[in-house]
């Protein structure tokens, strides 16, 4: 994953700071404004205070008209008395009360409080008054009009100032978070410019990235091409050489004389065998090698090995034996001849190790896996050894290559081509133990039955020699009833009549065209050049037999 | 409407006493007038009247009293119940100083409204916003800390008009 740099982190972290910055001082802001804003409101103050005028001056007036001896009555005039009492009273308690008491410099409220109490006791005793003192309880409240209406005056102007403070509070608010957001956009825009300079610089990175690889995968491919080019221009005049050497042998020589051809006959085999490795080395780089799969026998490829390095192991002193394990299938199904190659490599490295006494190649089974595990004392003359290249191990930091690694080299390749893997299981006194193992079918069935529907003998005979070696037995009297596959040669025009008929016969069973057929879509599958029926069927035979 | 049956609920149990209460109250001692000019229903309310109602206590603030206070009096939506109020309707509070303010129906079944007749065991004079003083439980629901119903808490209730 690609890292971010510092100064790409630097911004998107101013970036993200500011903006969780400007975000919250906005929200702090209106926040604090709408507060106060409801707090202005639901004081409601100056309503208040308009109510103690307004009340005052209907209590005047009922009193009046009480006086003249109108309409009111000493019950109506109680009545004005004890709201107007209810309404002086409010500041005496509460936030509202308390709003009001900040206003009341004067002490208003305080004396037209004291002046009820004063004259409670001849309102409530009304129509016992006499002229005079109903004048005179009239004229005890006409002071308190004129001071309560400038009270009123003074709370409307307090309260409309903390009002227009707030709007202006407000205002300020808006325009710090205007020039916030205007500073968020400027970053914003600085921030995305920086991203897109960022991304066409990386875009020209990897352009360029993209050329080198290029440059160094064409420089590796012709490496591999003058490798194998120069891997057969040699062998052809070295097995010139081992001719020659040949005809030389036949000639009369003297003893000394044949010794000699002998180790030049050895160093040729040995210079041709390495130049083999080279050629394979390449194929396996270049992804040039497949993997073929046909049914072998386990214990053919140990008898194989053993005729293989047998009388080289005898020559060198080393007791070498390889042997298959009970556990191991009679019958395999994978690729014999890239198998052998691996162990013959491996095989071959260790019988040319100084110091080897006794090698052992016990093949097993498990899990799907064909397991060869090798038995290396080594001991010899005290003798020390690791198997760190065979591993793959060795940290090999040098430009060189030494030519003893090339066999474990194309052995791991060809390991890992299978999908295998190679392991050490212990590296205890002078003895080593690896493990090799690969992935390898099992042959549970013995074999898929399978019809040959063919015009001429000799297709029959084609397609029957190239399935010699898988686990088929063919269809030879009458129909059966467990017949997987039916080759079919096509190019008849009634080859649908044909197919219909097999179909019916043959419902279980996959129908493959052999040849090109007229229509494709009749067949299960299609093979057109009969020479690929080995390599195209045998996956379905696998898959079938097991 | 969720509260229809709340509504003929407690209809159903205290409008048969209270209209036949309602009915012998004079115009000099009734301390509520209740009307609905929808269904033409009128119910003039003595102290007593009131007093025979559930009472509820609210405990609660508001800018008009120092600290937290318990107001006592019957709920708000009884009385509705009696009028036979829909939670649609709009009903008009009137103060005695001909104050009159505008409260939707639905506020009463929202909220355990109480017309306080007490605070603190201590029974509202007219001269200290008695005889009803309407409350909201501003403590228990922060929503109702807020003008337009501050503007509600009416004192000296005198009329309840359905329109």
């Amino acid at each position: 994953m690609a890292r971010r740099s510092p100064i790409t982190s630097l911004i998107i972290g101013v970036m993200f700071a500011a903006a969780i910055g400007m975000a919250g001082f906005g929200f702090v802001s209106f926040q604090r404004d709408l507060d106060a804003l409801d707090k202005a409101g639901q004081e409601n103050i100056s309503w208040s205070a308009m109510q103690l005028e307004i009340e005052l001056l209907r209590f005047r007036e009922i009193v009046h008209e009480y006086i003249a001896e109108d309409s009111a009555s000493v019950r109506q005039v109680n009545r004005r008395f004890d709201i107007l009492w209810s309404r002086i009273s409010i500041f005496q308690a509460g936030l509202v009360g308390q709003r009001l008491t900040e206003y009341d410099t004067n002490g208003i409220l305080i004396r037209l409080f004291a002046e009820l109490h004063e004259q409670a006791e001849w309102v409530e005793t009304l129509d016992t008054l006499d002229h005079a003192q109903l004048e005179a309880l009239h004229e005890a409240f006409v002071p308190y009009s004129i001071e309560l209406r400038n009270f009123s005056k003074t709370v409307f102007i307090g309260e409309s100032q903390i009002l227009s403070e707030i709007h202006m509070q407000m205002r300020g608010s808006a325009n710090t978070t205007l020039t916030l957001s205007a500073v968020s956009v400027v970053l914003l825009l600085c921030g995305l410019g920086y991203s897109s300079w960022q991304g066409r610089r990386f875009k020209l990175l990897a352009k360029s990235n993209r050329k080198l690889a290029d440059i160094a995968d064409q420089a590796s491919q012709s490496k591999t091409k003058f490798l194998t080019m120069m891997s057969h221009e040699l062998r052809t005049p070295m097995n010139g050489v081992l001719g020659l050497l040949a005809l030389l042998r036949q000639s009369k020589t003297t003893g000394p004389q044949k010794n000699l051809i002998d180790r030049a006959e050895k160093s040729a085999k040995q210079m041709i065998g390495m130049l083999t490795d080279i050629l394979e080395f390449a194929a396996l780089q270049n992804e040039e090698m497949s993997i073929e799969f046909h049914t072998f026998e386990p214990a053919q490829l140990t008898n194989e090995l053993e005729e293989l390095f047998l009388a080289e192991a005898f020559r060198a002193g080393i007791k070498f034996s390889v042997n298959t394990g009970e556990n191991c299938p009679v019958r395999l199904y994978g690729d014999q001849r890239r198998l052998k190659q691996i162990y013959a490599q491996l095989i071959g490295y260790f019988l040319d190790l100084a110091g080897m006494d006794k090698i052992v190649l016990e093949f097993g089974y498990g899990n799907g896996q064909l397991s060869a595990e090798f038995q290396l004392d080594y001991g010899l003359s005290g003798a020390s050894w690791t198997p760190d290249m065979v591993l793959g191990n060795r940290s090999d930091k040098t430009d060189g290559f030494a030519a003893d690694a090339l066999g474990p080299a194309v052995a791991r390749g060809l390991i890992k081509k299978m999908g295998g893997n190679i392991r050490s299981i212990s590296t205890k006194d002078n003895l080593v133990v690896l493990a090799v193992d690969i992935p390898v079918a099992k042959i549970t069935q013995s074999t898929v039955n399978v019809r040959l529907e063919m015009t001429s003998e000799v297709m029959a005979t084609i397609c029957r020699t190239a399935l010699r070696d898988s686990p088929v037995g063919f269809e030879t009297t009458g129909r059966q009833n467990d017949t997987r596959i039916v080759l079919f040669e096509t190019g008849g025009l009634d080859d649908s009549i044909r197919v219909a008929e097999l179909r019916q016969g043959y419902p279980n069973a996959l129908i493959v065209a052999i040849g090109r057929p007229i229509d494709a879509a009749l067949f299960d599958e299609t093979i057109e050049v009969p020479s690929q029926i080995s390599s195209l069927m045998e996956p379905v035979i696998k898959k079938m037999a097991s | 409407m969720a509260h229809s049956p709340k509504i003929f609920k407690v209809a159903l149990t205290t409008i048969t006493a209270v209209i036949f209460s309602a009915a012998i109250a004079t115009a000099q001692d009734t301390m509520l007038t209740l009307t609905n000019s929808n269904t033409g229903v009128e119910i003039l309310l003595s102290e007593d009247d009131v007093m025979a109602l559930d009472q509820a206590i609210l405990h609660t603030e508001n800018e008009f009293v120092d600290a937290m206070t318990a107001f006592e009096g019957p709920l708000a939506r009884d009385l509705l119940a009696m009028m036979d109020a829909d939670l649609t309707d709009t009903v008009i509070l009137t103060a005695s100083n001909d104050y009159a303010i505008e409260v939707p129906v639905s506020d009463f079944f929202d909220y355990d409204v109480v017309l306080a007749l007490s605070t603190d065991g201590t029974r509202l004079s007219m001269r200290d916003k008695g005889p009803i003083w309407v409350v909201y439980p501003i403590s228990d629901h922060s929503e109702l800390d807020d003008p337009v119903y501050n503007a509600r808490l009416i004192w000296q209730l005198v009329r309840m008009d359905i329109k």
